[in-house]
């Protein structure tokens, strides 16, 4: 690609705006362009999955490169993974794996030999999936747990014998109800089926009742599941169908996650972790994982890669940084910079594949103040109507135009497809095509009635977070953009006009509205439909600056039974009447809004307590993972919140 | 056309092809067997189960069957049970378990899903007592066990 330069007018507009609130019209960029590209979710897997073990790879985590300075001392890498593979491995020669439970207790009648190969090849397949799903990692555990006990019977005999262990008179009635238990346990689809409903806390009770139901709940598939429950709704992209390189197994990558969440709740910080390179005043400051994109006051724009902790690239633009977008599947950086002595405005294209600028961007008559970037066009604005787009992969101009102005100026701008989606200040929303033709001007007045949008965030289904001045945020539908297409899939194009009529109908809603109880300066959204995370500063030099963070998120499913009432039901001989069976089936999950109180980010340990407390953030983002967070003097700093992997790991040996 | 079905202990029970087809093990046999008078004997089945899993056939003949998802997802499934299952698994425990094993063994996947929801609804909210009172099982770990398993499962408490 060839730069471009765009030919010389007569005289541009002069225009003057001030830079320190440039940044804030333009950090509306939680609309991850990289979603975008993402092919919908797959709705779900839970195939019977034969779990292989842990990837022998030691986590990324830790490999730091050599232009990372830690102000933190890391713990090394250890061979934990390693071990931990090794744990989970050494059940499954076949010397360790338990003897076949009782068989059920029929005669054997003449069988047709189809039929009895058939069949037995069925449940030879049901043993073999249960031996592998479960052993691996289980058994190993379960008979180390077994042999806490001084017991001279090997692991595998105490695991069949163990109903019979007990001494009480009535031994011989519950032993027999407790192989009936076991007997229907025994095929892995029974147990996926009944596991597969429960929720966490139920694994949990079922786990701690006996070492049958330990071992039958210790199924890969069962914990991939609550796995995927957990995490639904969080994050922006495909949820994961295998295990990340550094988790072993999906238990533990529930823990991980869990963790995680309750970390988030509390505001209590795991790690900082620091990327440093001489940095200047960060302008612009942005993280989808795993990069974190930063723009400085000098024109360095920066890509990093969280877990590596590398810089991967250095790029420079000519001016202030007020713009950054990464686009991961089209491998581009790009990025607006204002020169103040020269008043002018530039933006810049990259690739990250070579490292090279490969375009080059200027509008002579007027300033370039907001942008927007997706896989086919670059929109740049000067926030008052005027507009230049471009075709970036060849460099062609494809429109420039003016739209009739507004009294308020643009807050964010969002490219869909090739639709220009803006909002404005005071909370007026415009869709125009790529050429300039407009689809359509609604006001969210009604919903925001005070006129004065800080912050917003566009997440990928077309609804809108907006953080009004008065400190309220409000989460707004707009069904007017969700509609679906014939096949009931969204529908990505907006390339159709609206009409006021159609707004006022069923134009804008609002999902939830927050208060916050204090003012802020800054804010940062990050989270998924059903989860979201925000956090913000006020940015004062002199005092400490809290970071606090907020999360929302959907109430706990509501059992319509009580812990009381389901001890009465079912009498010794296990009857239920219909009455009870009712009571038994109802269980509500109900996905409203709870506001959390915010938390503010500190640490239990002393050391990073120190730390935290004393960093003078003036930019930040997040997302479920990490606050990012850009410092007054320079620097950046990394907040995590999920559990440090080798600590994790350190418990999980143990067992 | 009927089809005649032998339990575990010789008795034999006549039904319709379209019945017994909800079995799809006894459809495949039905297929691999071709047009022949036999009965069918399904040895890991006793009578009083069969007679019970011939009459949740009978009574869902009519069913759409449903097709093997790979994306299944036990939860995606309707969360309601009909109320006419909901009467027909009101049976004590050891004939709930023996039809769920049936329809297991026999293939008849809406069967072994009321079922094992019925076993999930006897789970669901209940303490490890509790779940140790319903099924008549006793607590087999030692208190050092026991612990071991609280801790190590301690991030699951109280989310």
């Amino acid at each position: 690609m060839t730069t471009r330069q765009e030919s010389e007018g007569d005289g541009k507009v002069a225009r003057s705006y001030s830079l320190a609130s440039a940044p804030l019209r333009l950090l509306s960029h939680s609309f991850h362009s990289t979603a975008n590209t993402h092919s919908p979710p797959p709705s779900g897997s839970t195939s019977t999955v034969s779990h292989s073990g842990c990837d022998p790879t030691p986590p990324r985590h830790h490999e730091l490169a050599t232009s990372v300075s830690s102000a933190f001392d890391l713990k090394t890498e250890t061979t934990i993974a390693t071990n931990n593979c090794d744990n989970t491995f050494h059940a499954t020669t076949p010397t360790t794996l338990p003897q076949p439970l009782p068989q059920p207790q029929h005669h054997a009648l003449q069988l047709d030999p189809r039929r009895e190969a058939r069949e037995s090849k069925r449940q030879a397949q049901q043993l073999f999936d249960s031996d592998i799903s479960s052993h691996e990692d289980i058994s190993g555990r379960l008979s180390k747990a077994i042999k806490l006990e001084t017991s001279p019977c090997s692991p595998e005999q105490e695991t069949v014998e163990s109903p019979d262990r007990t001494q009480s008179p009535t031994s011989s009635l519950q032993s027999a109800e407790a192989q009936r238990l076991e007997r229907l346990l025994l095929p892995y689809d029974i147990r996926y089926s009944i596991f597969g409903q429960l929720s966490l806390q139920d694994i949990y009770n079922l786990q701690l009742s006996c070492k049958l139901l330990y071992w039958a709940t210790s199924d890969q598939s069962i914990w991939k599941r609550i796995a995927l429950q957990l995490i639904q709704g969080e994050f922006y992209f495909d949820i994961p169908r295998t295990l990340p390189a550094n988790i072993p197994n999906w238990k533990y990558f529930c823990k991980r996650h869990s963790l995680r969440q309750q970390n988030w709740r509390l505001g209590q910080v795991q790690d900082v972790i620091t990327l440093d390179d001489n940095y200047q005043k960060l302008t612009t400051l942005q993280i989808m994982a795993p990069f974190v994109l930063t723009g400085c006051d000098d024109g360095r724009v920066h890509l990093w890669n969280i877990n590596t902790r590398t810089l991967l690239h250095c790029f420079q633009v000519k001016g202030e940084i007020t713009w950054v977008e990464y686009l991961q599947e089209e491998q581009i950086v790009a990025g607006l910079g204002y020169d103040i002595e020269e008043m002018r405005s530039e933006i810049r294209l990259f690739s990250t594949e070579t490292g090279e600028q490969i375009g080059l961007y200027e509008e002579n008559f007027w300033d370039l103040a907001i942008c927007a970037i997706n896989d086919k066009y670059l929109v740049a604005s000067d926030g008052e109507g005027r507009y230049t787009a471009w075709d970036w992969r060849s460099g062609a101009k494809i429109s420039q135009f003016k739209v009739e102005d507004e009294t308020s100026t643009t807050e964010a701008l969002y490219l869909v497809q090739d639709t220009i989606l803006e909002l404005h200040y005071d909370g007026i929303i415009r869709l125009f095509s790529i050429t300039g033709e407009c689809f359509g001007r609604f006001t969210l007045d009604n919903i925001l009635p005070n006129h004065q949008v800080s912050f917003c965030w566009l997440h990928n289904d077309l609804s809108i977070v907006v953080w009004e001045s008065s400190n309220t945020m409000a989460h707004v539908r707009l069904p007017l953009l969700q509609s679906k297409d014939a096949n009931g899939q969204p529908n990505t194009s907006l390339q159709r006009h609206i009409t006021q009529e159609e707004w006022d109908a069923q134009g804008a809603e609002v999902y939830w509205r927050h208060q916050l109880t204090h003012t802020c300066n800054f804010a940062a959204m990050g989270g998924g439909r059903f989860q979201m995370l925000y956090v913000q500063i006020f940015e004062n030099l002199m005092d400490q600056v809290p970071i606090r963070v907020h999360s929302l998120r959907p109430s706990r499913p509501i059992s319509s039974l009580s812990t009381t009432s389901a001890a009465s039901v079912g009498s010794a001989n296990g009857r239920f009447t219909g009455d009870e069976m009712a009571l038994l089936s109802v269980e509500e999950e109900s996905y409203e809004w709870h506001h959390g109180e915010y938390v503010t980010a500190h640490s239990s340990n002393p050391e990073l307590e120190k730390i935290i407390q004393g960093l003078r953030p003036s930019r930040i983002d997040c997302d479920p993972e990490y606050i990012v967070v850009g410092l007054v003097q320079g620097g950046v700093r990394l907040l995590q919140f999920a559990p440090v992997d080798d600590e994790l790991l350190d418990k999980e040996g143990e067992i | 056309m009927p089809v005649t079905l032998t339990s575990l202990d010789d008795v034999k029970f006549t039904v319709d092809k379209e019945v017994a087809e909800r079995s799809i093990l006894i459809k495949n046999m039905i297929e691999d067997v071709g047009e022949s008078d036999s009965p069918i004997p399904l040895p890991n089945v006793s009578s009083a189960v069969l007679k019970k899993v011939i009459e949740y056939c009978e009574h869902h003949r009519n069913d759409p069957v449903q097709v093997q998802d790979e994306t299944d997802d036990p939860r995606k499934r309707s969360n309601d049970i009909e109320e006419w299952d909901m009467k027909f698994m009101t049976v004590d425990q050891e004939m709930l378990f023996e039809i769920i094993l049936a329809a297991n063994y026999l293939d008849i996947k809406p069967l072994l899903d009321v079922g094992c929801k019925t076993v999930a609804n006897i789970i669901k909210g209940k303490t490890p007592e509790e779940i140790r009172k319903v099924f008549n099982i006793v607590n087999d770990f030692t208190p050092e066990e026991e612990a071991q398993i609280k801790k190590e499962n301690e991030w699951a408490e109280d989310r």
